[in-house]
């Protein structure tokens, strides 16, 4: 019998997992497909897919930018008509005289075309603005740092490719549902040998220290990395399924959550940077659960324990985003367990922070915290279990 | 192969479980016997390496067990005093699980698993759940696993408890054959376990050794000690609060009783040939079962 298997044995084969799992596949699937069935969804960003390049060719036109400057960002489609491409019109023309759930569809995709150049042009001159201002401030760490990234960054873009929706799958949900269950199988590793009375027997065999520590890492390891291949696939299978996949990669500045963002990535870039984060942070919380689980004598005392750490992380850093400078009083967020699995504010967002003259990206603090967290954790498992003493 | 303790000593916050124990161990069955609370327990998980003695040591040859570490686990078999078990787990599969733990060969430990189930009295239940098991087949199970890697050592903390008298019997023969090469360590607090098998027995009381001998020896030890006398219910109650009683025998109005005591207690009293039974009356005033 190979221990790492009979371990991961033991993880799955208990049946309050397996139920709370299912439940919350199913909960998170009637939350996205119930998405589905919205106007946005339906309609706006599909029906102006096929004259994507035409919109943002407007947005850059001269032409329509100073038209929508002079009329301070506030234009309707009827206005920009004559000076934009007339493959707009005619694409949303397609849609004459059909109502989706009381919309007027060709007067939505109207104002969303309207908007979407005006936003576009918006974005542009933001940033122009940001490079600007910065070019006249004093010569500090960050504003060097700012400018270098507001002048490199990417084209922007009209917002239609649907990465806005993929980016979100990993800021929070997904990351604590998957955090849910990876507590919930790895809490009991050690308390379950304790409340079953196995841990004196376990630790006069031959195996039962070393060799027993590293098979349950690496099957509580291999839980935490299935678990993540099952929910990112199932999130993505479900975002595919009500959004379709993002038809054009795009920077992650042309986003709505990031347009002001000083980052210079792109979409599928970050999107996949998220993929490995997730597994990362995962295997990160089964190392601390495993910790957690190694110092109590009860499954219900390790599982809340263990959810404190992570809900702490998750809740101190939803409550401090949307900023891209690391502080005093963010770093606790920025270098959390969550922000790894999510890395929508540390990563999405270009967070830096400032060491003397240089501006230092915080993921990369998050990166080397969590590797500290993680070798810490492994080592106190080990010292936990292995020296736990036996008087009940 | 000489297995010691020196100075041994465990304490719980004030309380001291373990009194500076020294013992040696070669070939052959030691019976540990003393009254709940003498302090067994304790020994046993400290000798197995499971718990760390707050001072004193255990050596195995002349190197502590520390030291040894999986080497000494390696020849060690160990069955605690309630056997931890998975409920969702077959007979077969739990002694598996523990065979990979002890580092059996998966074929060797398969032939070894039949083997020690057929021994026990589970080959029928190999394939059925541990949480449908009894305490008794539970005991026989931990039993079973003690034995998987064939121990030089095999340290057995209350290994009768739960099991019927048939049972006892077999088990006890179980560890006579046993005892040949290796050194078998059993604790109870029921002096039949002991008294047809072990060749040494350490009495322990209040975390100390007070004897340890041959079963002979320490008969020999309280001969003139023991008394038989018949006496009526009132006497008998008075008795009780003066000297440790054994046996009580009711016949008819009186009852036949056997008293450890230095002097003669009563003018009808006569001396008679002690038991090992008597022997642990004798030292343990009573509390011994």
């Amino acid at each position: 019998m190979n221990l790492t298997i009979a371990e991961f044995k033991k993880i799955v084969s208990k049946k309050y997992v397996w139920v709370l799992t299912l439940l919350l596949v199913l909960f998170y699937a009637y939350l996205i497909l119930n998405i589905g069935d919205n106007f946005s969804v339906v309609y706006s960003k599909r029906a102006l897919q096929p004259v994507f390049q035409e919109i943002m060719d407007a947005a850059y036109d001269p032409q329509v930018q100073e038209y929508v400057i002079k009329n301070e960002f506030n234009v309707t489609f009827d206005e920009l008509k004559p000076v934009i491409s007339p493959k707009i019109a005619q694409t949303i023309e397609q849609y004459q005289g059909k109502i989706y759930k009381g919309y007027d569809v060709p007067k939505e995709l109207k104002d969303e075309a309207a908007l979407r150049i005006e936003s576009l042009v918006e974005r542009n001159v933001t940033i122009n603005g940001m490079i600007k201002e910065l070019e006249s401030k004093p010569d500090t760490p960050l504003n060097r740092y700012l400018l270098q990234q507001y002048t490199h960054m990417p084209k922007m873009e009209p917002n239609l490719t649907r990465w806005d929706d993929w980016i979100d799958i990993n800021h929070s949900m997904l990351p604590l549902l998957i955090a849910f269950v990876v507590i919930l199988g790895v809490a009991s590793v050690y308390t379950g040998e304790y409340t079953s009375k196995m841990h004196g027997i376990l630790l006069t065999t031959k195996n039962g220290r070393s060799k027993l520590f590293w098979s349950k890492l690496l099957a509580s390891c291999l839980f935490a990395a299935i678990v993540v291949i099952i929910f990112q696939s199932l999130a993505a299978l479900l975002y595919m399924h009500v959004y379709g996949l993002p038809f054009k990669n795009t920077p992650m500045n042309s986003l709505t959550s990031f347009y002001k963002m000083p980052n210079t990535m792109w979409a599928l870039e970050f999107y996949l940077r998220q993929l490995a984060g997730s597994l990362l942070g995962a295997i990160v919380l089964t190392a601390v659960t495993l910790c957690i689980s190694s110092l109590c004598r009860s499954n219900l005392v390790s599982f809340f324990i263990s959810g404190i750490y992570f809900g702490l992380g998750a809740l101190y850093s939803l409550s401090l985003e949307g900023q891209y400078i690391t502080s005093k009083v963010t770093i606790f967020a920025d270098v959390s367990t969550f922000s790894l699995m999510s890395l929508t504010d540390v990563l999405g967002n270009a967070k830096v922070f400032i060491i003397g003259s240089h501006a230092i990206p915080t993921i990369r603090l998050t990166l080397i915290t969590q590797a500290v967290i993680f070798a810490a954790a492994l080592l106190l498992t080990y010292v936990f279990y292995n020296r736990k003493e036996i008087t009940a | 192969m000489q297995l010691r303790t020196q100075n041994l000593t465990k304490n719980f916050g004030n309380r001291c479980a373990v009194d500076h124990v020294n013992l040696n161990f070669e070939r052959g069955v030691y019976g540990l016997l003393g009254p709940n609370g003498a302090g067994k327990t304790t020994l046993m998980r400290m000798m197995v390496g499971i718990l760390p003695p707050s001072s004193g040591k255990v050596t195995l040859d002349g190197v502590t067990i520390g030291e040894l570490g999986a080497k000494y686990r390696d020849i060690l078999g160990y069955m605690p005093q309630e056997v931890g078990y998975y409920r969702d787990f077959t007979a077969k599969r739990f002694l598996q699980y523990l065979s990979a733990l002890k580092g059996l060969d998966p074929k060797y430990a398969n032939r070894r698993i039949d083997e020690l189930l057929d021994l026990v009295g589970l080959a029928d239940g190999k394939n059925k759940k541990l949480g449908q098991f009894s305490g008794g087949m539970i005991r026989r199970i931990g039993i079973a696993q003690a034995l998987l890697n064939d121990p030089r050592i095999l340290i057995l903390d209350e290994p009768t408890a739960g099991l019927d008298p048939n049972e006892r019997i077999h088990f006890r023969n179980i560890l006579s054959e046993l005892s040949e090469e290796r050194i078998v360590i059993l604790s109870t607090h029921i002096v039949s376990d002991v008294q047809s098998i072990a060749g040494q027995v350490i009495l322990l009381k209040e975390g100390k050794v007070v004897n340890c001998d041959t079963t002979e020896n320490l008969r020999h030890m309280v001969e003139g000690k023991v008394w038989l006398a018949t006496v009526t219910h009132g006497e008998l109650n008075e008795l009780k609060k003066r000297f440790p009683i054994g046996n009580v025998l009711q016949k008819d109005d009186h009852f036949e009783i056997r008293i450890a005591s230095d002097s003669k207690p009563l003018q009808n009293a006569t001396a008679v040939e002690p038991s090992l039974e008597d022997v642990f009356i004798y030292v343990f005033g009573g509390q011994a079962e």
